[in-house]
Formats: structure tokens, C-alpha cells, sequence
């Protein structure tokens, strides 16, 4: 057991308090920077996502208006044929 | 899934993976002695170098939509040609902003803060910068400048053909021949065949991280714009 919980030490993280206040200041600057572009990664995703939905949208509303507009010309054409 | 949203997926996940090893890797590993002057900001040189090289693609991917505009006059590629010449201002501001940051602690060192040669010695390279985006600066106001949408695209992709034209004179030919404090300037050789074997492996990722992501933003700045467009021609009509 002791055996295993050594390997698994071996994997552990270090302290954050040491590793980000302690040990090295380049690498506070290093995970800020990381979880700045994390953030805007993440909102650039999400954006994207939005967009996708926002398309697919546009592209409803596109064909219901071109069938409005089909309509429309079809109402136009029976009446010209009726006068 | 379609074939595009697996390569719009590809590219995300790479920008955001090789930005990520970039910062982490760039800013920590133990790189080769770049000599007293360059010291530890040389690592400036994995954030700096890739800008240009987001803008240039940028530049040269916004030349592409123009001239496609011209041959096929569809108004989404003027839309994506203006979006691209956009991002070819950012990413080109981004490059000079990291270059004054390295250029304050080496070449303007001996001078005090005050002075405004320590952030901007006018050298050539650095000048020949500054113009190429005030030129992609000039785009958008050439665009503001004209009401009619046919005649504002017609000739700002004119201006923008003549926009990337410059790009490569501007920020490589120009600085070669005259004498400046830049690597690869006034006859020195190139900064990237000087470099140490341990920079490439660096250096190399963070380039493409950086394109793909200025592609990244393309391709959502690019959906919206069109998203506007085609809403407009619907009003329109």
C-alpha cells in the first residue's frame, strides 16, 4: 500500500501555494496566462456555437421567405389570368 | 458532422493545444544563452515573430477574398476580405506592441523611460511596420469613405491588392538594405537561420498556433459579417 501511495506521489501536483508563490514567479505569470486564453478560448467556442444556431436561423427564415415570395408571385399570376 | 465543421473543430483544437504548449513551453523550458542584451526576453521571440506571421497570412488571405470579389463580384467576399484586413490590424498591432515591450529592455536599455527613444528608436524595421498597418488602416477608411456598397467594395479590394503588395517590401525588402538594430536587417542574415536548434521546436508550434488562431477568428467574424449581410439583403428585398 505504502508502495502505491509513493508511485501515486509521484504524480501528485505540486503545493499551489509553493508553485505559484514560492518557487518560481514565471509561473504565476505562466497559469494566468493559460487561464486568460482558457477564458477566451472558451468564449470564442461558445460564440461559435451561437453562430451555428443564429445560421441555421437565417437559413429558415431565408427559405420561409423565398415561399412567401413563390406564393406571392403565384396570387399575381392567377390574377392576371382571371382579369 | 460536415466536412467543414470537422475542420473547423481540427483547427480550434490545435490553436487552443499549441498556444497553450506554446505559452508553457516558451516561457519555461531552458533555452540556449542568447548573450547579455537578448538574456530572457528572447522568449518575447515565441509571441512576437508568430504575430507577423498571423497578420501576414491574414493580409495576403484578405487579398484572396478581393480578388475573388472582382472576378465574381458576390458582396460575401468583400465582407470576408474587410473581416480578414481586420484582423491583419490586429494581429500587425499585437506584433508591434510585443516588439516595443522587447525593444525597451534591449536596444533602448541605456536609456531612461522618459525618453521616447527607448520605446521608439524610428528604426527602419520597426518604422516600415508601423506603415504596412496604418496602410491596412487606410483600407477601412477608404471603406467608410463611400456610401454606394458596389463602389466601396470595387475599390477598396483595388486598395487591398495594392495593400498586400506592400506587405512584403514593406517588413522584409525595405529593412535589408537599410542599417537598423533588428536581426535580419542591413545585411544581416535571417534571425530564423541564426536561431539554435532548441527554438524550433518552439517556435514552429507557436506559429502555426497563432495562424490558426487568427483563422479561428476569421471564421466566426466571417460567419457574422455574412449573417448581417444576407439579413440586410432580406430587409432589402
Amino acid at each position: 500500500m505504502n508502495r502505491f501511495l509513493n508511485i501515486l506521489n509521484g504524480f501528485m501536483a505540486p503545493d499551489p501555494n509553493s508553485f505559484l508563490f514560492k518557487d518560481e514567479k514565471i509561473n504565476t505569470v505562466i497559469v494566468v496566462l493559460v487561464i486568460v486564453w482558457t477564458i477566451i478560448a472558451g468564449y470564442m467556442f461558445f460564440t461559435g456555437q451561437k453562430i451555428s444556431r443564429i445560421e441555421r436561423e437565417v437559413a429558415d427564415l431565408k427559405e420561409k421567405y423565398s415561399v412567401r415570395e413563390e406564393e406571392k408571385e403565384n396570387r399575381i399570376e392567377i390574377q392576371d389570368n382571371r382579369s | 458532422m460536415k466536412r467543414k465543421d470537422i475542420l473547423r473543430i481540427v483547427c480550434m483544437v490545435l490553436a487552443f493545444g499549441l498556444v497553450i504548449y506554446t505559452i508553457v513551453s516558451g516561457l519555461s523550458s531552458t533555452l540556449p544563452y542568447q548573450g547579455p542584451t537578448n538574456g530572457q526576453t528572447s522568449r518575447n521571440f515565441f509571441f512576437h515573430v508568430p504575430m507577423w506571421f498571423a497578420m501576414m497570412v491574414m493580409g495576403y488571405t484578405s487579398v484572396v477574398y478581393s480578388i475573388k470579389y472582382l472576378r465574381k463580384m458576390d458582396p460575401r467576399h468583400d465582407v470576408l476580405a474587410a473581416e480578414a484586413a481586420r484582423l491583419t490590424v490586429l494581429f500587425g498591432v499585437l506584433g508591434l506592441l510585443t516588439g516595443i515591450v522587447w525593444s525597451r529592455v534591449t536596444w533602448g536599455q541605456a536609456l531612461d523611460s522618459t525618453d521616447p527613444g527607448a520605446w521608439w528608436p524610428w528604426e527602419p524595421k520597426q518604422t516600415m511596420a508601423l506603415i504596412c498597418v496604418l496602410i491596412y488602416l487606410g483600407f477601412f477608411l477608404i471603406r467608410s469613405s463611400f456610401s454606394d456598397p458596389v463602389q466601396r467594395a470595387k475599390i477598396s479590394s483595388v486598395f487591398n491588392i495594392f495593400a498586400a503588395a506592400s506587405i512584403y517590401p514593406l517588413l522584409y525588402v525595405i529593412p535589408k538594405v537599410l542599417p537598423g538594430l533588428h536581426p535580419n536587417t542591413g545585411g544581416d542574415g535571417s534571425a530564423l537561420g541564426t536561431m539554435s536548434p532548441g527554438y524550433y521546436y518552439i517556435f514552429w508550434p507557436a506559429v502555426l498556433g497563432f495562424i490558426l488562431t487568427a483563422a479561428w477568428l476569421l471564421d466566426l467574424r466571417g460567419r457574422i459579417a455574412v449573417i448581417n449581410y444576407e439579413l440586410n439583403s432580406i430587409d432589402d428585398e
